[in-house]
């Protein structure tokens, strides 16, 4: 199932899975259950963890291709449902046919409400030393009715494909394959960001077409000796975007029309090696580079050979890492180390070109301006080139107790970021500065000190949320907490120049988390769980609290299984997900940002599910979201266009639906 | 109910010493301490054998198949044949897997215990990585490796082989090893190209084989092979429960519902190999992925014994004519059996 993770805890978890699979695929496997095994690496990247207060706005993930715990679609104004830490019900009943050795695994999908469809097949093929695995999925969905039984505009068509090629031809040795395309077309916002504030020219756009092709190719060899492992890899991701606010919206003169143009190439390419030094120290040294093209601007007119914006103006960045990571056996502890250094060069290939803006019929020009010339006004600096020095490093001590029950980590370290090309170089120009966007060329890194500790119990009869350890008595039961403190020198913060313009600022700032976590298996069928998860954050130089911090939630799961029919397995469960309303929204644009939508209220949604699958084949689950058709909106939805204007936008009401899979 | 289970040894089973020995029995035995009842009361032991038919226990527990009928059931997993004859001498082990040959063997020399039902009909296979054996005759002058010496899978394959016209211990160049995940790592290794092994330690080396990049050919099904060579269904009435006498006598709607349950199991098993290798997993230790893959090759019908009796004594008669001391120099009488 799909639990809450965050920071180390998802560290060490993702470590014991690793550790797992390893044990699962190494052929002396009666050799590593009897012989101490040498401390592994957990990787590298793991032990700097992302923040989500940085999510863009844009399209949607493309992983998971599928995911039937969900509802079918893409559900982008309720958190749940496209946040991947978000908490879930467990497969269940269909985890057999889902998760199967056969080589076929297809399902649909609907809803209700909404009329969201999706389809998927997931095709894979093993022949000798070569292996093929192929997915797909198509989903559509149209606007759907909040509680009140109010239409919300929403809607898209969305195609994702995937293809991956394997070669392994021993099992030191491997070459991978990784082919994804990913369409999204019509993709309609929601009313609250396609209006403008009274008076202003409307130019909130919908997301008319986004292709995404990346390409990935990924090589891994072991070794015997100091050298253990090598891993190369190169990939590329090509963006094509196009927004705009006519082909879906009515009434626009052209002045008003407004077509962004979003053109982004890049290749990544990484290799590191993983050695064994002084008899049980791991390391493992690599470096990365990135080259990345950035282009977007924005049109306008009724023949859109104007530019009212050049949004990225042709931003090149050159970007490369080196990493040192190591992994130290303390019996019965064990020490991680990471050390990272990122160094950035950015340049731009428009700064100087010129964008105007149009009176309303677009028959005049009324002002023109450039990149540089917004730079120099909201940013106090008309040099655009960058070169910009990241340094990070990571400590994490970590131990188990009690015959491994007991698992506890302390980490600590200074995590820093580079700034993206949105903070450094956005420029949306607009008439209106409250509807202006640029950004801020010369911002520094941020740098994170942060300090989480954490642990997590498990008695003798726990395996998993639903099933209990078999030869066990006693109660099954794990408990989980942690609790970080992150001061950020040089947040990189979205801010309001005097003129409202939208602008990105170095502040310093604080967050405060505490995740927790308690699951029962009260009997081999019957299974609870509870996940909270809190967050302050605060904004230290401007003394307010910070935007997109999702408030306080609880989550509540029980799922009653019964897999041991002679025909099949079947469960049922109950989601309670309670979220608080937020203490301190960023929700004027006076004293602020006003990025954190109004009148967000607290809100508890009760979701009820049910899976039956029959011979492991063919299995159906189906359900009601929100059953008791709670009006509610998120403080932070997802927007897939950058909007000055954030909502509310009200979640869906009650919403039934089905999923069917099959596998042959 | 409540279930007082011990834990499985999980490096003993890995080294699957216990699981070979489980699919095949344990070798021969002499000398019968007077059996020591241990069950009292309504508490009843269950041991199952460490390899995949004790999905099958596993399933009949957990669905409280003795819910109502006893207060406690202690269930658990024996290592070795050595501990499961230990076991079912003392009477400690009130129904417990063994080999059909294993448990005519005890009977005969007096321990009280009978054949509840058999539950495995055939799961030995000769895997290789030359794709150009495909018949027992194809054999003759080759090397090969399997486990356990004059236990079932020597006993099987010299009865194969011997039927085809050869003489095993000359034709053939047999390596024995210790269990039959040794012969999987040896197959795997290079160290060899044949080999002989019980299930799943067959679908563990096809499997781990992709890993490896060598592809592994399952290419005898020496059940259906000794079937085409006698004339008779691809079917050997390998393994199943035993039980003690004593519980027959004293509890006999105990056994009954136990063995109903297994029946059931099987089905389920059979039905859905998915979810009995996420099952297989949590109570062996062994990947759910190899364990359902391996549950098609295992021939899981849960048979009352009484009703498998032809196929018993077809078989114990064939091991005789290998060495009569298999099954203590006769076949079983009629306190051996149990009919539902």
């Amino acid at each position: 199932m799909t639990k809450t993770k965050t920071g180390i805890t998802a560290l060490l978890l993702a470590g014991s899975a690793l550790t797992s699979i390893v044990l699962s695929t190494a052929p002396s496997i009666a050799l590593a259950a009897d012989c101490p095994r040498p401390v592994q690496l957990r990787g590298a990247l793991t032990l700097f963890p992302a923040f989500a207060q940085h999510d863009k706005r844009g399209p949607l993930p493309i992983m998971p291709i599928y995911d039937v715990t969900r509802l079918p679609g893409d559900w982008k104004y309720k958190r749940d449902e496209w946040d991947s830490t978000a908490v879930s019900p467990p497969l269940g009943a269909l985890d057999t046919v889902i998760n199967t050795t056969r080589p076929v695994v297809a399902g649909f999908g609907f809803t209700d409400n909404g009329d969201a469809r999706q389809a998927f097949v997931d095709v894979k093929q093993r022949v000798d030393a070569f292996f093929v695995r192929g997915t797909g999925t198509y989903k559509w969905a149209g606007a759907y009715l909040d509680a009140d039984g109010d239409a919300v505009r929403s809607g898209y068509g969305r195609d994702t494909e995937r293809l991956i090629l394997g070669y392994a031809p021993d099992a030191e040795t491997s070459l991978k394959a990784i082919f994804i395309r990913d369409e999204i077309r019509d993709d309609e916002q929601a009313e609250t960001t396609t209006t403008t504030p009274a008076g202003a020219f409307a130019s909130g756009a919908d997301s008319i077409e986004t292709e995404r092709y990346i390409g990935r190719l990924l090589f891994d060899k072991g070794f015997e000796g100091t050298l253990e492992a090598l891993h190369a890899e190169v990939g590329v991701t090509f963006v094509d975007r196009r927004n705009n606010n006519f082909d879906l919206q009515d009434g626009r003169l052209p002045g008003q029309r407004q077509e962004a143009n979003v053109d982004r190439r890049m290749v990544r390419g990484q290799v590191h090696g993983d050695l064994r030094v002084m008899d049980d120290v791991a390391l493992r040294v690599g470096l990365g580079g990135l080259y990345d093209s950035h282009d977007a601007d924005r049109a306008t007119g009724l023949t859109l050979d104007t530019y009212s914006s050049i949004q990225y103006p042709d931003v090149t960045r050159y970007q490369t890492d080196a990493f040192i990571e190591s992994a130290i056996d303390l019996r019965p502890g064990r020490l991680d180390l990471g050390l990272r250094w990122e160094h950035a060069s950015t340049s731009l290939g428009r700064a100087d070109e010129t964008m105007s803006w149009l009176n309303p019929p677009g028959t005049r020009v009324m002002s023109t301006t450039t990149a540089r010339n917004l730079y120099a006004r909201y940013s106090d600096t008309t040099e655009t080139d960058t070169d910009l020095n990241a340094f990070s490093a990571v400590a994490t001590l970590s131990r188990s107790w009690l015959d491994k029950a007991l698992d506890t980590h302390l980490t600590a370290g200074r995590i820093a970021r580079l700034p993206e090309n949105q903070e450094l170089y956005f420029s949306r120009n607009h008439a209106l500065a409250q509807m202006r966007a640029v950004g801020n060329p010369g911002l520094d890194p941020e740098a994170h000190y942060r300090v989480e500790a954490g642990g997590s119990y498990e008695s003798a009869a726990w395996h998993d949320f639903g099933r209990m350890a078999p030869l066990q008595d006693g109660p099954s039961f794990r408990v989980s907490a942690s609790v970080s403190y992150d001061y950020v020198d040089d947040f990189i913060s979205r801010s309001r120049a005097r003129d409202l313009t939208m602008i990105w600022r170095n502040v310093d700032a604080q967050f405060t988390s505490v995740s927790v976590s308690a699951e029962w298996n009260a009997t081999r069928t019957l299974s609870a769980g509870l996940y909270g998860r809190a967050t302050w954050a605060e904004n230290l130089d401007d003394d307010r609290g910070l935007y997109g911090i999702a408030p306080a939630e609880l989550t509540f799961l029980a799922d009653y299984h019964d897999r041991l029919s002679t025909h099949g397995t079947w469960n049922v469960g109950v989601k309670v997900r309670a979220v608080a309303g937020p203490t301190d929204p960023d929700d004027n644009m006076v004293t602020g940002t006003g990025l954190d939508p109004e009148d967000i209220d607290a809100f508890a949604v009760l979701d009820l599910y049910g899976g039956l699958q029959l011979h492991d084949r063919i299995g159906v689950r189906l359900g009601v979201s929100n059953v008791l058709d709670t009006q509610y909106a998120e403080l932070d939805p997802h927007y897939v266009t950058d909007t000055p204007n954030p909502g509310p936008i009200n979640a869906p009401g009650r919403t039934f639906f089905l999923w069917s899979v099959v596998n042959f | 109910m409540t279930r007082s289970v011990s834990r499985l040894d999980r490096r003993a089973f890995l080294s699957l010493s216990a699981a070979g020995a489980a699919t095949v029995g344990g070798g021969l035995w002499a000398g019968l301490p007077t059996a020591a009842r241990a069950a009292e009361g309504s508490r009843v032991s269950i041991h199952g054998m460490p390899a995949a038919p004790s999905v099958v226990l596993a399933h009949a527990v957990e669905s409280g198949a003795l819910d109502g009928l006893v207060d406690d059931v202690d269930f658990g997993i024996w290592k070795t044949p050595d501990q499961m004859r230990a076991g079912a001498i003392s009477g400690a082990m009130e129904i417990f897997a063994t080999p059909s040959y294993a448990c005519a063997n005890l009977h005969n020399r007096g321990v009280p215990v009978r054949m509840l039902n058999i539950m495995t009909w055939g799961l030995l296979y000769l895997v290789t990585t030359d794709e150009s054996i495909t018949r027992p005759e194809d054999l003759a002058g080759r090397k090969l490796v399997l486990a356990f010496k004059d236990d079932a899978p020597d006993l099987i394959f010299r009865l194969v082989t011997t039927n085809a016209g050869m003489n095993p211990r000359e034709d053939i160049d047999i390596t024995y090893a210790g269990t039959p995940m040794e012969v999987v790592q040896l197959l795997l290794a290079g160290r060899t190209d044949i080999a002989v092994v019980p299930e799943p330690a067959a679908t563990a080396a096809i499997l781990r084989g992709r890993q490896a990049g060598k592809t592994v050919h399952r290419a005898l099904d020496l059940t259906r092979e000794l079937g085409r060579q006698t004339g008779r269904p691809p079917r050997i009435a390998q393994a199943g429960l035993g039980v003690q006498e004593d519980l027959v006598q004293r509890r006999p709607e105990v056994v009954q519902a136990f063995h109903d349950a297994c029946v059931r199991g099987g089905e389920w098993a059979n039905n859905n190999p998915a979810s009995a290798g996420r099952l297989g997993e949590a109570y062996l230790g062994v990947k759910a992925p190899i364990i359902e893959k391996s549950i098609p090759h295992f021939r899981v019908d849960v048979t009352p014994s009484g009703e498998a009796r032809e196929d018993i004594e077809f078989y114990l008669n064939s091991l005789m004519s290998l060495n009569p001391d298999i099954v203590a120099g006769r076949l079983p009488d009629d306190g051996y059996y149990w009919s539902a």
